[in-house]
């Protein structure tokens, strides 16, 4: 069943001569429970792309549609909400809330929804991140790859139609960029959980189920692994 | 050039705008400081000007009762340098003089030989004709161009000239002394002094005051001896009588080169030094050059001169000038310590990359502090420029008014406040605003030099979280479910309020900038305000004067006559007071006449016209208002016998203003006008003083019957006047008895009263604009008619008729008018003025008009100046709390958070800034206002401690204005379409 769908995207930043057109017409579907990946070198559009997908740019043309609704018909204020129930983002830079604790950056979205926390999801989301005892830790007490595993926790906290994570990894070593592609790859397998990641390391993109390959904005690839 | 400084350099042209605005700032605060300091050295100058015009630039006066040897030392100071210019006076006799003309310059006409430029050194300039050149030739006072033998230049005036002798006083032993006073009055040095007292035969010169035992309370009397014919020629007339001038019993003539024998040996020298900086060193000069004379030091020219010293008025200047550049400095350091402070956070990433390729501590703090000077060189040449160039247009645009509020009316005097700039000035601006760049760069340098590379460049150090906010985190953790209201913000704002609550109790800076920015601001405001509002309140204090109706008064009195009874008849107190009366009724008919002559004058509107005197009244306890009940707030209180006295104003007025003033305050005029039953309208209102100002108190607390006193008999004689003495049971009124010898004075013994009872049928609490406020006692109104049968025994009343005049010539009618009356008078038998002038409302309007221009003025241009240093900080600090924040908020937003929750985070984190801000902000402008008031009335009297109210809600106000636009600014800059770019890894 195709979980969200992206017709003609296309995006286009500044005008006049400095216009640069970092998606051009891109189309493309992702099913439930899928891993995508998505690769391409610096500047391809990759991010721009997963912004779209994610409800927190507006695309210059195009739409994307998730569960079969026109996610950008929504207004901000709508948005806002479609991104806290409907999508789950992971970045490179981590992206946590410098002064809330570990349990408090899980739980933002819960927390912005106004909706009471499921402490039995936080309390198999901290094991499975192996964040047991560091609760009350805030960000900056927390290794790199220990902060990532809180962003992906938040991303997974509301069990979202989607999680979209850009480059992961790019901030980890080669053992904690394994444990995180781990935690990702486990959370698509045990939640069936949809899941978009993009990356620009080959061995990464092998471990999903399909790769999408950008260049200069447009799809160039496409391709589904067999294992 | 080594490279951190070429990449210091690069940074500043890379960041245009933002080193603009910090160049800007510097700029300001050397402006600013200039401005002040240059207004002061502005002041000063000018005060000296008028000094120097007014009492001669001498610096000391050194005394000798011999000429010859001051003159040496004199000469021998002036060749080596120690003193600069010298002029001298000898005192050469003192002239007798007629009656007439002692009554219009004085007891004698002392004469004073000079030599030197006393032109300079004693400003003695003639208004008319010049300098006497030889023997022979005199220079006069302006007082003897006029009277009955009014002399000219080129008159010959000649008079008996001789020496002043003291002499015992009847009664009084000659071998008593009077310790402390030298005894021929030389007040050499100390020395010489010892044991030579003022003795029967003393001769006495013109540094000691005329002598009238009686008077003085002494045991001596004087006298003119050996006096001996002189004749002079008048060669001129001089009219300012400066410091130099001053004689203990005269205002003296000036002549030349007299002969020998006509010099009486006391000689003053006027001496001026170069490059002295304190009294002290003055004093130490004049001690070498004159050893063991007595000198004076011209203490009001030293102190304008900048000469260290003591004064009330120049340290009120002094404090306010000093708290004026402490605040200035202050915002200043406020506000490019953040432009700093922001410039460094901006740059964290930059700085780490110094760092990583092998910049040491140092060499940051040193780009930081580079930065700051080039700033600096920039900013301060120029705001030194544009502080120099406002004060000088601003000077330009008030010049004439601020002289006129300085020097008040001497005009003669060529004394304009012009723009004075004094080296000292420019580098202590200078140096000032270094300090405060160096200020405030230093912490921000600090900080650069301590960014943790590692951090830094991962861009992970958005971390904003103090020590105590991860032990709070940890708790937080442990107290189970997360996300629990916090506090009133949580349920008011929702989730937004909770994390606003979070980042306060968790967060590093706490928008601590933000809150001592917005607390800056108050105190900036409310000081402004408080300057506004003092400075203000002395210019209405001095302009309330003028609240009176029309343009243009003439006053006058006729000399009054003293009670003569018919022959070998006792006096008895009712016939004194008939007496009064039938004179009283006489002047009112007089000055009714004057009235009619007066409306003839063209160009002049009457009003109307009043006589007024001053009554002892007896009010009974029911009748007096609040002030009364004290001896201090007016003329008069509580008398022993338990009713209230004061010494009232009875007012008659013309009766058409009087019918009218009645039935505007809604009252039966007719009423007023029975001769058998004398009513008045009371004012309930005067001006007492209540102990710390003067201000409306009441008087009367309603109508009732009063008592007047008409007229005494004291051990048979006659009292002219009554006065009020305080004893121990109350105020008492004392009659004042003619002693035969043309003065009065209060005797104990018998005394018979004669009184008459006054109706005073209603009360209210302001009499007409034409009658004005009779100062801090009770003011009665009657009308004119009742003249004719009752005066209330007083005597020389005095009369005031109100006019309007043409706009900028009410001093021309003023003169007319009082030509007119004087012309009138003198055709009237028994009319002789004691007393005929003007009062120049108008000119006074609008000199005080001229004076709450210049306060205003000065006051707009302060507060303006540190409104906008205050705003800009401000704004400048939350905008960039928000922005440095905006990665933050971003990552809020991308997981979720509506706008609507980014508003109430926001306006919850505003709230409790403002908070913050508000408290110590208030706290601190009333000391700051406290200071600035104890500063003013260090000096000036009559101002109560307020706080500027308008200028606290205006503070208020313009804080609020001031955080919503800069968080209007903040959070568009944070808004959702930067969403992306602000996640984007920079």
């Amino acid at each position: 069943m195709t979980l969200l769908e992206a017709s003609h995207l296309t995006k286009v930043y500044g005008e006049g001569a400095q216009a640069t057109r970092a998606l051009d017409d891109v189309s493309f579907a992702v099913e439930e429970g899928e891993f995508l990946a998505i690769v391409g070198s610096s500047g391809s559009g990759k991010s721009t792309l997963l912004h779209l997908m994610g409800g927190v740019d507006r695309p210059t043309s195009g739409t994307v549609r998730l569960n079969g609704a026109d996610v950008y018909s929504r207004t901000d204020e709508q948005l806002a909400v479609f991104r806290r129930r409907e999508v789950g983002l992971v970045y490179q830079f981590y992206n946590l809330v410098p002064v809330l604790n570990v349990v408090e950056n899980l739980t933002l979205p819960v927390a912005l929804d106004g909706r009471p926390v499921n402490e039995g999801r936080l309390a198999e989301l901290l094991e499975r991140l192996g964040l047991q005892g560091r609760e009350g830790f805030l960000p900056r007490q927390l290794s790199g790859g220990q902060q990532q595993r809180v962003a992906i926790g938040r991303a997974l906290m509301n069990a979202p139609s989607i999680v979209l994570a850009d480059e992961p990894t790019g901030n980890l070593d080669t053992a904690n960029s394994r444990a995180i592609m781990q935690l990702l790859r486990d959370s698509n397998r045990d939640f069936g959980q949809t899941m978009v990641v993009i990356t620009h390391d080959e061995e990464i993109a092998l471990t999903a189920d399909r790769i999408i390959a950008i260049e200069d904005g447009r799809i160039v690839r496409d391709e589904r692994i067999r294992r | 050039m080594n490279a951190m400084m070429r990449f210091t350099l690069r940074s500043l042209r890379a960041n245009r705008v933002r080193s603009l605005v910090t160049i800007a700032g510097v700029a300001l605060a050397a402006a600013l400081l200039t401005a002040v300091l240059t207004t002061f050295t502005s002041l000063q100058s000018m005060l000296y000007r008028s000094e120097v015009a007014i009492s001669g630039s001498w610096m000391a006066q050194v005394q000798s009762d011999v000429l010859e040897p001051l003159e040496e030392e004199a000469r021998a100071a002036l060749a080596d340098g120690r003193i600069s210019a010298a002029a001298f006076m000898q005192d050469a006799g003192f002239g007798e003089l007629t009656e007439a003309q002692q009554s219009l310059n004085g007891t004698y006409l002392p004469i004073v030989d000079f030599s030197g430029d006393v032109g300079t050194l004693c400003a003695l300039q003639p208004s008319e004709g010049r300098l006497p050149e030889k023997a022979g030739e005199i220079l006069l006072f302006d007082t003897w161009r006029m009277g009955e033998d009014a002399l000219e230049v080129g008159s010959t005036l000649t008079l008996p000239v001789g020496e002043r002798v003291a002499v015992a006083a009847p009664g009084k032993g000659s071998a008593e002394e009077m310790p402390g006073i030298p005894a021929d009055g030389s007040f050499a040095g100390d020395a010489e002094s010892d044991g030579r007292l003022i003795a029967d035969g003393t001769v006495l010169n013109s540094s000691i005051g005329y002598l009238e035992a009686e008077l003085d309370g002494g045991v001596f009397n004087e006298e003119l001896r050996d006096t001996r014919e002189r004749t002079y020629t008048v060669v001129g007339f001089y009219d300012r009588t400066g410091s130099a001038m001053a004689n203990s019993c005269g205002t003296p003539a000036l002549t030349c080169d007299s002969p020998a024998d006509e010099t009486t040996g006391f000689t003053r020298a006027f001496v001026t030094m170069d490059d002295v900086s304190s009294t002290a060193e003055v004093q130490e000069l004049l001690e070498d050059a004159f050893p063991g004379y007595y000198a004076e030091l011209h203490i009001g020219l030293l102190r304008y001169m900048g000469v260290r010293s003591e004064g009330a008025i120049w340290d009120t200047f002094f404090n306010i000038a000093a708290i004026l550049a402490a605040v200035i400095i202050v915002a200043c350091v406020s506000l490019i310590y953040n432009a700093f402070a922001i410039s460094v956070a901006e740059r964290t990433r930059q700085f780490a990359l110094l760092a990583s390729v092998g910049a040491s501590q140092r060499q940051r703090r040193y780009a930081v502090l580079v930065e700051a000077l080039a700033v600096a060189l920039v900013g301060i040449p120029l705001g030194v420029l544009v502080g120099i160039g406002g004060c000088a247009a601003t000077f330009a645009a008030l010049g004439p008014a601020l002289t006129a509020v300085l020097v008040g009316s001497r005009t003669d005097l060529d004394v304009g406040f012009a723009l004075t700039v004094a080296p000292w000035v420019l580098i202590l601006a200078a140096g000032l605003t270094l300090a405060t760049v160096l200020i405030s760069a230093y912490v921000p340098a600090q900080r650069a030099s301590r960014i943790n590379v590692i951090d830094a460049l991962r861009g992970s150090q958005g971390s904003r979280a103090s020590e105590k906010g991860a032990q709070q985190a940890a708790e937080a953790a442990r107290s189970g479910s997360p996300w629990r209201r916090r506090g009133a913000a949580g349920r008011l704002f929702g989730i937004g309020g909770t994390l606003a609550r979070i980042n306060e109790k968790r967060g590093s800076s706490k928008g601590g900038a933000a809150s001592v920015s917005l607390a800056l601001a108050i105190v900036l405001l409310m000081t402004a305000g408080s300057l506004s509002t003092f400075l203000g309140t002395l210019a209405d204090a001095a302009s309330a004067e003028g609240a009176q109706a029309g343009d243009v008064a003439v006053m006058a009195m006729l000399v009054s006559k003293e009670y003569a009874a018919a022959d070998g008849a006792e006096p008895t107190p009712e016939a004194v007071a008939d007496a009064a009366n039938a004179r009283f009724a006489a002047e009112a008919d007089i000055f009714a006449g004057g009235y009619e002559a007066l409306r003839e004058v063209p160009d002049t509107e009457p009003l109307g016209w009043t006589l007024s005197g001053p009554a002892p009244i007896i009010v009974p306890e029911a009748m007096a208002g609040a002030a009364m009940h004290t001896t201090d707030a007016i003329q008069g209180g509580p008398m022993a016998n338990g009713s209230y006295g004061a010494m009232a104003v009875i007012t008659y007025l013309d009766d058409a203003s009087f019918d009218s003033f009645a039935a505007e305050s809604g009252l039966d005029a007719t009423a007023y006008h029975d001769p058998d039953h004398p009513r008045a309208i009371g004012v309930s209102q005067a001006y007492g003083n209540d102990g710390s100002l003067y201000q409306l108190m009441d008087v009367l607390a309603g109508p009732g019957t009063i008592e007047v006193l008409t007229g005494a008999v004291c051990d048979g004689r006659a009292a002219s006047r009554f006065d009020i003495s305080y004893g121990e049971g109350g105020m008492a009124f004392e009659p004042y008895v003619a002693d035969g010898t043309g003065r009065v004075k209060a005797v104990a013994g018998q005394t018979a009263l004669a009184t008459a009872s006054l109706d005073v049928a209603a009360v209210v609490p302001k009499g007409p604009d034409t009658v004005g406020s009779a100062g801090s006692t009770v003011q009665l109104l009657v009308p004119r008619s009742l003249a004719a049968t009752q005066g209330f025994g007083m005597m020389g009343p005095s009369f005031r008729a109100f006019f309007d005049a043409p706009e900028g010539h009410s001093g021309e009618a003023g003169q007319a008018l009082v030509d007119c009356l004087g012309d009138y008078l003198h055709g009237v038998p028994d009319a002789d003025p004691a007393f005929l002038s003007m009062m120049d409302y108008a000119g006074n309007r609008d000199s005080n008009r001229m004076m709450a221009l210049v306060v205003n003025v000065f006051c707009l241009l302060f507060t303006v100046i540190l409104t906008l240093i205050a705003l800009a900080n401000v704004f400048n600090t939350i905008t960039n709390s928000l922005i440095l924040r905006r990665r933050e908020f971003a990552v809020m937003r991308s997981v979720g958070m509506s706008d609507r929750q980014f508003r109430s985070m926001i306006l919850d984190e505003c709230t409790s800034w403002c908070i913050r801000g508000l408290v110590p902000g208030i706290i601190v402008s009333v000391a700051v206002s406290y200071l600035l008031y104890r500063a003013v009335t260090a000096s000036m009297r009559g101002i109560a401690f307020a706080l500027p109210w308008t200028y606290v809600a205006l503070a208020a106000g313009l804080c609020a204005l001031a955080v919503g636009v800069s968080v209007a600014y903040g959070m568009r800059r944070c808004r959702a379409s930067n969403v992306v770019e602000a996640l984007r890894a920079e």
